[in-house]
């Protein structure tokens, strides 16, 4: 088994900004009236959601571990199936690097749109991700460490925009629950407990990284899910004080918010808000170029696995190169992810599928349990 | 060795790569733009844009200051977006918008309805959704041409001068973000200031803010006076601070300075009909008095006085009001946003023709004045 490098701390931060990447991610539901508040209620629920849809992989992995030592998700399926586990091999490293391409073309969105209209739409998918191929091969400890650098960076961005925009909210615009009806509101809160699991393809990702974490993988979870949850109700609160209804028809809202916020002197700080999330994306495209070679490494011999980042970055620059030349494309790769399927499959569906194959073949008959008892 | 060469292949290759994922323009190369003018003429957009353009006085000097230092482009086309071209292609600079201080629409512009440029102004990225926006009492290529003087250029002293005009409780402010909520939302509608030029004693054009444009589903539909303005203000709660001037029948004419305002709302049901109470509250100190008696103000008529405040604010109050709601039949009071969240039953079956339900609110008025300071004038 891999060998125990980072604290469960530095995973949580590192899992906390790549989530936290999708706040600035282009949303096609944009247009749609929800129910701000209603909304927030579905999230509040989406994260008690969250936290169930990992117990059943964080079962199966505490069923394979030893002391010292957790198995990741791959090893617990070639324990449940044998060589039938090359198929969740195959599964992960799709979803992985699919994850990866997907982030690389909602940055390239943002940045093509909001920032630099005439900039060169190949060129930033494929720095993006031959830099984050650069993130794989330096190792998830060094991704780690750079996520603390970057949390300190984005926690000083986020106060200074809460700071400056907080006068600004109106807190009429800040309704009742279920304002609107019933109707219009289960909507809404379905909404936001979906936006919430969708959004939540770091779950997946702990699961991957289980050999190399050095503590409590349940509680880490908590506290990654709560730090975000907090996150994303404080950002839904600012967007629809500050912008009311135009937040709702606007793609990026949050970068909105950013264009606006000034304190004194310091004013038109956007780019540097832009910079720093470039990091995150750049920390969230490395890590799930990291699983996806990850994920591979686990189907091929030894001698080529030291070639699976490469492999990984390909599959994952195509998946972004697709998406990201059609907004249709990416529209139906959202509206996909929106719907949370995406996660419950990778997160719930398959571990849960595997930890029953696992309990139902490796139970000892009563028998023997009786005689060793 | 190898190693060695990969990596320092990597860097050049990144190097190269990064020195321009976009084409690099000198700052001489750019254009500036300070303040975009936005007109309407035969089925046409007619774009007026000042821009830096700094004029040394020799020597050293980079900029003189007796100079205007700004260069005028314009522009005409089917859409907005046609006409910025065509008025970048007739100066040959790049156009760069980031430091833009304002937008400008004209008065037919403003008639026809904002909703025409409203695609523009939200998806124009270089455009910051905190620029202000004033509406010209005439062409807005008249207020951009103008040369006022008083600054480095004169859309920098034409924004100061709308910034400066909202502390003394005149002048309100309207950002492009407040333009786009309003025409994107429920109800709330847009009022901005209207802007005009004059001639000051020395011949000099100067900026004059004495009205207040008011909309209505995006189109001009009146103006508010000055004090109707400061009605809406304080209606508003934006009051900051203000400038009161009241009559005394003991010490004549009486100057008094707002120093802190709020105002709460309160919004209910009362016999099927909305009612809003608005109470504000103030402090305000006595910095001046007229009148030929020298003896300064006493405790004991501070009660008058303070009266003689709250009913002139209460005045002004009714006059936005009764504009506002009955004549102009605009709710530039976000009174949508109040029913919406405390009665919203009332506003999802009104929200359809909100405007015509807006003379049936009743607005109860309550103003406490606190006078606590006399200044400095003693016995």
């Amino acid at each position: 088994m891999a060998k125990r490098q980072v604290k469960m701390y530095q995973v949580v931060l590192l899992l906390f900004l790549s989530r936290t990447f999708t706040i600035i991610s282009y949303n096609p539901k944009q247009g749609t009236s929800f129910g701000a508040t209603t909304t927030i209620l579905g999230m509040v629920a989406g994260f008690v959601l969250v936290f169930l849809l990992f117990l059943p992989g964080y079962a199966l992995i505490r069923r394979n571990s030893l002391p010292g030592e957790a198995p990741d998700l791959s090893m617990c399926a070639a324990k449940a199936l044998g060589k039938g586990s090359a198929v969740v091999d195959v599964i992960y490293f799709l979803f992985f690097a699919g994850v990866a391409g997907y982030t690389v073309a909602n940055f390239e969105l943002f940045i093509t749109t909001a920032v630099y209209p005439h900039a060169s739409q190949f060129l930033i998918v494929f720095l993006l991700i031959l830099a984050a191929c650069y993130g794989v091969y330096m190792g998830v400890e060094s991704l780690s460490r750079i996520s603390i650098v970057v949390f300190g960076f984005f926690f000083i961005s986020m106060a200074f925009i809460f700071v400056a925009l907080v006068p600004d909210i109106d807190w009429v615009n800040l309704k009742m629950p279920f304002w609107s009806g019933l109707e219009q509101g289960m909507t809404a809160f379905w909404g936001g407990v979906m936006d919430s699991v969708g959004r939540s393809v770091e779950l997946a990702a702990v699961l991957y990284l289980a050999p190399h974490i050095i503590g409590d993988l349940k509680k880490g979870v908590l506290a990654w899910d709560a730090m975000f949850t907090v996150k994303f109700i404080l950002v839904s609160v600012l967007i629809v004080g500050v912008l009311g209804q135009l937040g709702i028809t606007q793609p990026f809202p949050f970068y909105t918010l950013t264009s606006m916020a000034e304190i004194s002197i310091f004013q038109r700080l956007d780019s540097l808000h832009v910079s720093i999330w470039v990091l995150m994306g750049y920390v969230k495209t490395a890590l799930f170029l990291f699983l996806s070679a990850k994920s591979l490494s686990h189907m091929v011999p030894e001698k080529f696995r030291r070639h699976t980042p490469w492999v990984a970055t390909a599959v994952a620059l195509g998946f972004a190169l697709l998406l990201s030349d059609n907004v249709r494309n990416l529209n139906l790769a959202s509206l996909a992810n929106g719907t949370g399927l995406p996660v419950l499959i990778a997160v719930f569906l398959i571990p849960g599928v595997l930890w029953l194959i696992d309990v139902i073949r490796h139970r000892k008959p009563k028998g023997e349990e009786a005689n060793a008892q | 060795m190898k190693k060695m060469i990969a990596f320092f292949l990597s860097c050049s290759f990144l190097l190269i790569s990064m020195s321009g994922c976009i084409p690099a323009k000198e700052l001489n190369e750019k254009l500036i733009v300070q303040a975009i003018g936005l007109d309407s003429e035969d089925g046409e957009f007619v774009v007026t844009l000042q821009a830096y353009f700094p004029q040394g006085g020799g020597g050293q000097s980079f900029v003189d200051m007796s100079k205007p230092n700004n260069k005028v482009v314009q522009g005409r086309g089917e859409t907005i977006t046609q006409a910025v071209q065509d008025a970048e292609v007739s100066q040959g600079k790049e156009v760069f918008y980031g430091h833009n201080e304002l937008i400008i629409v004209g008065n037919t512009l403003a008639k026809e309805g904002l909703s025409s440029i409203s695609s523009f102004l939200n998806s124009f990225n270089e455009l910051r959704p905190n620029i202000q926006l004033l509406v010209a009492e005439d062409t807005a290529e008249e207020i951009v041409r103008a040369q006022i003087e008083g600054g480095i250029l004169p859309a920098q002293v034409l924004g100061k001068a709308a910034s400066s005009g909202e502390e003394t409780g005149y002048v309100t402010q309207c950002t492009l973000i407040d333009v786009m909520k309003s025409l994107k939302g429920d109800g709330s509608q847009i009022y901005a200031p209207v802007v005009e030029t004059d001639q000051d004693a020395e011949d000099k054009t100067q900026a004059v803010f004495e009205k207040t444009a008011v909309f209505r589903s995006g189109q001009l539909a009146g103006t508010l006076t000055e004090a109707e303005t400061r009605g809406l203000m304080w209606i508003n709660d934006q009051i900051t601070r203000a400038n009161i001037l009241v009559e005394n029948t003991n010490y004549g004419k009486i100057s008094a300075q707002i120093t802190h305002a709020t105002t709460r709302r309160k919004t209910r049901m009362q016999d099927g009909k909305i009612s809003i109470h608005l109470h504000v509250s103030t402090r305000a100190i006595i910095s001046e008095r007229v009148s030929g008696d020298i003896s300064p103000v006493l405790d004991e008529d501070i009660d008058d006085i303070q009266a003689e405040l709250a009913r002139t604010i209460t005045k002004e109050m009714e006059q936005a009001l009764e504009i506002g709601l009955r004549d102009y039949h605009t709710d530039i009071f976000n009174f949508s946003g109040d029913v919406s969240k405390y009665e919203p039953q009332y506003y999802l079956a009104h929200r359809d023709h909100w405007e015509k339900v807006l003379p049936e609110f009743q607005c109860v008025i309550e103003v406490d004045c606190n006078v606590d300071r006399l200044g400095i004038e003693t016995k």
